[in-house]
């Protein structure tokens, strides 16, 4: 099954949501194999344990199934939309629920829990010591700041499918974006500062 | 580290990926509860289907549906005033398209000879709407074509002064042969270009000036191309004022195949 649903050309994201209004297992499928990583990505920096991200994200598209069956799909600017729209509400609703503690990013803990995903960000950090600075500045950012560069530069979104996922104006995102950026370019310098001082220290 | 270095590095957190194998278990949980566990190999609709789900999705937006239907309307109705007005005679309703149709022609040519040419088109088609007039009872459009007639020939006149103050003349030699019997006129199409009035061409210094012969009786005239089509439009007045409509097209063909002779 798999080999058909992949044998095919990719349709386009438009054509996958309007397939989907009309219940199309397929279309479902598709959009799965289309977005999964995306979102499973998308979750794991915000709750920050792989198990977790894995669980989520499976509910995720299983909350869009049963929207799909019952036919209540309101129409978005985009099948990504859509989907991270309904990621985001799920990990609100996870720390609501108390189901999530207040983890930090860099949460040294959190490493236990963590695998592959976890491996493979310390990797990525070993080979690149400004991605460490990066990374770690991203925790102090504001939260705000920090999902809107996460869904731009990360998840690839535009702006506009950003302020529908954020249920924001695509100007205000804009402005968000930008200072987000900017903090991230200062919070980094600093970093980048602190770390040239210890340096010379030692 | 500058702005486009932390975009760059936040990208290749894009590398983060799944667990494989969490991946494969997952997709066969996510297709049993697609599929509620039939093991029913999937139809990808064919192209066509899926653009006709576009297409219905697209043109069933309030705001496009708007917008073709008023750029049907606005395009449909612009042809069918276009069309209809083509046929239109000169008090008819829907003359003004025929109107705008020709103030756009006009204003599409630059070189003014091209825009004698036409306006001569437009007094032939004049001419011939008003030979397929029932005059009697149709006196209001009459009297609306000969004014347009009128003012149209009236355009070209000036027209052709313009150029003659403007441009170097251009001479059309008229050879006449002075017969005791007959006036005939033969003309040649010998034509050159100088300047300023009306010249006299002499020949071999034999001309007469006092009688305007020649040694052996021909008189010859230059005369600037646009007096002449001036006269064959004169003459086409006279024509259109006599109702000779066939003898009023002939003459404005004339006059608008002299203009294109002088270029």
């Amino acid at each position: 099954m798999m080999s058909t649903l992949t044998s095919h050309k990719q349709p386009s994201d438009r054509l996958l949501f309007l397939r989907l209004k009309n219940k199309d297992q397929a279309a479902f499928m598709r959009a799965y194999e289309a977005y999964r990583a995306g979102i499973y990505r998308f979750i794991y920096f915000r709750v920050n344990s792989e198990a977790e991200a894995q669980d989520l994200t499976s509910s995720v598209f299983l909350k869009v199934w049963s929207v799909v069956q019952a036919g209540k799909l309101k129409d978005y600017r985009s099948l990504r939309s859509l989907l991270y729209t309904v990621a985001r509400h799920t990990v609100i609703d996870y720390y609501r629920e108390g189901s999530g503690g207040n983890v930090s990013l860099d949460d040294e803990t959190a490493e236990i829990e963590v695998v592959d995903n976890r491996l493979d960000i310390q990797a990525l950090m070993e080979q690149d010591s400004d991605l460490k600075l990066i990374y770690e500045a991203l925790d102090q950012l504001k939260p705000e700041y920090r999902e809107v560069i996460m869904l731009h530069f990360v998840s690839e979104l535009s702006v506009k499918e950003i302020a529908e996922v954020i249920d924001k104006k695509p100007g205000n995102v804009r402005v968000i974006l930008h200072r987000g950026l900017e903090a991230l370019r200062k919070l980094t310098k600093e970093e980048e500062e602190i770390k040239q001082e210890d340096t010379i220290t030692i | 580290m500058n702005e486009s270095g932390i975009i760059q590095k936040l990208k290749k957190l894009q590398s983060i990926q799944p667990n494989k194998d969490w991946e494969a278990k997952q997709h066969s949980v996510m297709e049993a509860q697609v599929y509620n566990g039939e093991l029913i190999t999937p139809r990808e609709p064919s192209r066509f289907s899926n653009f006709l789900l576009l297409f219905k999705a697209t043109f069933s937006q309030p705001g496009i549906m708007v917008g073709t239907i008023l750029t049907i309307i606005i395009v449909g109705g612009g042809l069918a005033t276009y069309v209809v007005g083509r046929q239109a005679k000169p008090g008819d309703s829907l003359y003004f398209a025929k109107e705008i149709n020709d103030q756009v022609k006009l204003a599409m040519r630059f070189d003014r000879e091209e825009q004698n040419k036409l306006k001569l088109a437009m007094a032939q088609e004049r001419v011939t709407e008003m030979a397929n007039l029932d005059k009697e009872a149709d006196k209001e459009k009459a009297e609306a074509i000969s004014k347009e007639f009128q003012a149209t020939l009236n355009e070209v006149k000036e027209g052709l002064t313009a150029i003659n103050n403007t441009a170097p003349v251009v001479t059309r030699k008229k050879e006449a042969v002075s017969t005791p019997d007959n006036n005939q006129v033969k003309t040649t199409e010998d034509t050159t270009t100088n300047d300023a009035t009306a010249t006299t061409s002499l020949e071999d210094g034999a001309f007469s000036v006092a009688t305007g012969q020649t040694k052996d009786g021909r008189i010859e005239i230059s005369e600037p191309v646009n007096v002449s089509a001036r006269q064959m439009i004169e003459e086409a007045e006279t024509l259109f004022a006599n109702a000779d409509y066939d003898g009023t097209i002939d003459k404005l063909q004339a006059a608008s195949e002299l203009l294109d002779s002088a270029k």
